[in-house]
């Protein structure tokens, strides 16, 4: 769709000033009940597009992705713009300075449209955590878009952009993805720069596209990769553009099947979708294993443990001083002392779910049960990575489906973290061993006349995108 | 799922206090309810064996990149970005309750 886009806009066919304003005029259609827009920036991404459209007319040869309207999850900074994280600790945060990812995206002359709503500091899997309210289903409206990018993904589904950005720690990336009918594409942990990236788990946050296609999640993922000084766990690779490399390729390719993922927890519609995509793949020459992954069933429970530690330390900075909610300033004079600035501030400033993470990681990571729990996930996380690996010596790719239902009733789990926790149930595994992962559009189940969508993710080894992307698009639904 | 009970509420408060957060009774009750079923799932994982343990990087991130101590600069524009989000401040300074006597009260 971008590579089209592109064309017309390069060859003076449409103008990239036509192209916004037709989004803007979808949002203005859609966003007040979706709700996938926290803020858009009517005025600048027009004045963006009207700067392409004077270098494709002075004879400019523009890039890829200029002037083509897109979105960003609202926990990248850019600055000048308010950086929520949907969160009222950070309503009226300006951000001083451009995260990595916006930076690289400004250099290829991005169209910003706004910024997609999230559950708040991307915990959760509904965006029924954001402080800002819930983004609704594009394909039904009393359903959850997913989460945390949900945002992201309902506003491509609904073609309120043409591509956005999300954040993936758990599935945040290809679960809403799954449940919007987008592809959601999580790189390798170290692909894609964190700076700028309000942290939620530092070990386990990645950025990465959410597109209509494979072919554009290539070209939005060619723009936002590399080796970043800022961030220390960005590595360098060998960075050729993954669009130029971009071919299907499914014969010959050996997938991996897990079989306890087939198993109870599935949803049985759910599951003959997938089943038919196997069958696809095997008509197109690819051979079908099943493989085991003894300790993956402990990937929950390692996350469950690690996340949390790492948010009650990331969340540490949020106190009411130097920047975001502050109590003593928004309720007068009900803070005496520092201490009861901080913890007041903290108590008004964050939602449920970001405290019960604080209790649990602050929890498991004191004295007496560090080394029962946070040492112990270390260790099996070790194991899961080492077994992966060798995984990856007999097969490919390994094919789960993203999510064990669609996406389901908003209000239906609101009540119940660990029901919501199990939501990430196969995605998780991919950051826990921190390697890629794709979800993309895989068929449509019924559920009381609407159609929804139902998503397959593709896991494969460290750094091996390129072939990720390869079978992802041998894969896609034609 | 699990009747056993891992963390009391008096625990909750306990990390609540650690983490300098304030929490209402009813969010007390909530929470230890809640954190109970979560540590009851989670907690499967002392069973795990864990044998000839390795770390296992798939890059090496051990390496520790070191940059030069040197101050890079940072122009007025930038620096009054950051000295607007103060919550209180007294021109270009942070104001602060006071940290010392009353104030770890």
């Amino acid at each position: 769709m971008i590579k089209e886009l592109h064309e017309k806009i390069q060859s003076g066919e449409v103008t990239s000033f036509e192209l916004t304003k037709q989004y803007i005029k979808t949002i203005d259609q859609k966003n007040e009940s979706i709700n996938a827009f926290l803020e858009i920036y009517k005025e600048g991404a027009l004045i963006e597009a009207k700067r392409v459209d004077e270098e494709v007319r002075s004879g400019k040869k523009i890039g890829m992705l200029a002037g083509i309207p897109g979105a960003l999850k609202d926990n990248m900074c850019v600055e000048g713009k308010i950086t929520s994280s949907a969160s009222k600790m950070l309503e009226n945060y300006v951000a001083p300075y451009d995260a990595t990812v916006v930076e690289k995206l400004k250099k290829e002359k991005m169209v910003l449209l706004g910024r997609a709503n999230l559950d708040e500091f991307a915990m959760g899997a509904s965006t029924e955590n954001s402080a800002f309210g819930v983004t609704k289903n594009p394909h039904d409206e009393t359903r959850v878009a997913g989460g945390s990018s949900g945002g992201s993904t309902a506003a491509v589904a609904a073609d309120m952009a043409v591509w956005a950005l999300g954040s993936d720690t758990g599935g945040s990336i290809r679960q809403p993805s799954s449940f919007c009918g987008t592809v959601g594409f999580k790189p390798t942990y170290g692909r894609v720069s964190r700076y700028g990236l309000i942290a939620m788990a530092s070990s386990y946050d990645q950025i990465g596209p959410i597109t209509k296609t494979v072919e554009d999640a290539a070209i939005v993922f060619d723009a936002i990769v590399g080796k970043d000084e800022k961030d220390n766990t960005t590595a360098k690779k060998g960075e050729g553009s993954f669009f130029a490399n971009l071919k299907p390729e499914l014969k010959g390719k050996r997938i991996g099947i897990v079989k306890e993922m087939f198993s109870k927890g599935l949803n049985k519609e759910v599951r003959e979708v997938i089943e038919k995509r196997i069958e696809f793949a095997k008509q197109q020459g690819a051979e079908i294993l099943e493989i085991e992954l003894p300790h993956l069933k402990h990937s929950m429970s390692v996350y469950y443990l690690m996340v949390p530690s790492e948010v009650s330390s990331n969340m540490a900075r949020l106190d009411g001083m130097r920047f975001g909610f502050c109590d003593a300033i928004e309720n007068g004079s009900g803070s005496k002392t520092i201490l009861d600035i901080y913890r007041n501030s903290r108590e008004a400033g964050f939602g449920a779910e970001v405290k019960r993470r604080i209790i649990l990681g602050t929890y498991a990571l004191s004295a007496g049960y560090y080394d029962a729990f946070y040492k112990k996930a270390q260790q099996v996380r070790e194991m899961i990575k080492r077994e992966m690996n060798e995984a990856f010596e007999k097969v490919d790719i390994i094919l789960t489906p993203t999510s064990p239902d669609v996406a389901f009733k908003i209000g239906e789990r609101a009540e119940d973290p660990l029901a919501m926790y199990l939501e990430d149930v196969y995605t998780v595994s991919a950051n826990v061993a921190m390697v890629p992962a794709i979800s993309i559009p895989a068929g449509i189940v019924e559920r009381g006349g609407k159609k929804l969508p139902v998503g397959l993710q593709l896991i494969t080894k460290w750094w091996n995108e390129q072939e990720l992307l390869n079978i992802a698009l041998a894969m896609e639904l034609k | 799922m699990n009747n056993e009970k891992i963390i009391s509420k008096e625990d909750v408060q306990h990390v609540a206090d650690l983490a300098r957060l304030a929490l209402s009774e009813s969010e007390k009750n909530q929470f230890t309810g809640e954190l109970n079923t979560i540590l009851g799932y989670v907690k499967e994982i002392e069973e795990v064996t864990i044998d000839n343990y390795q770390r296992f990087d798939h890059y090496n991130l051990q390496k520790n990149v070191f940059r030069e101590d040197k101050l890079s600069k940072i122009n007025e524009r930038e620096k009054e970005s950051i000295r607007s989000l103060f919550p209180e401040r007294d021109d270009s300074s942070l104001r602060v309750k006071e940290t010392l006597n009353g104030g770890s009260q």
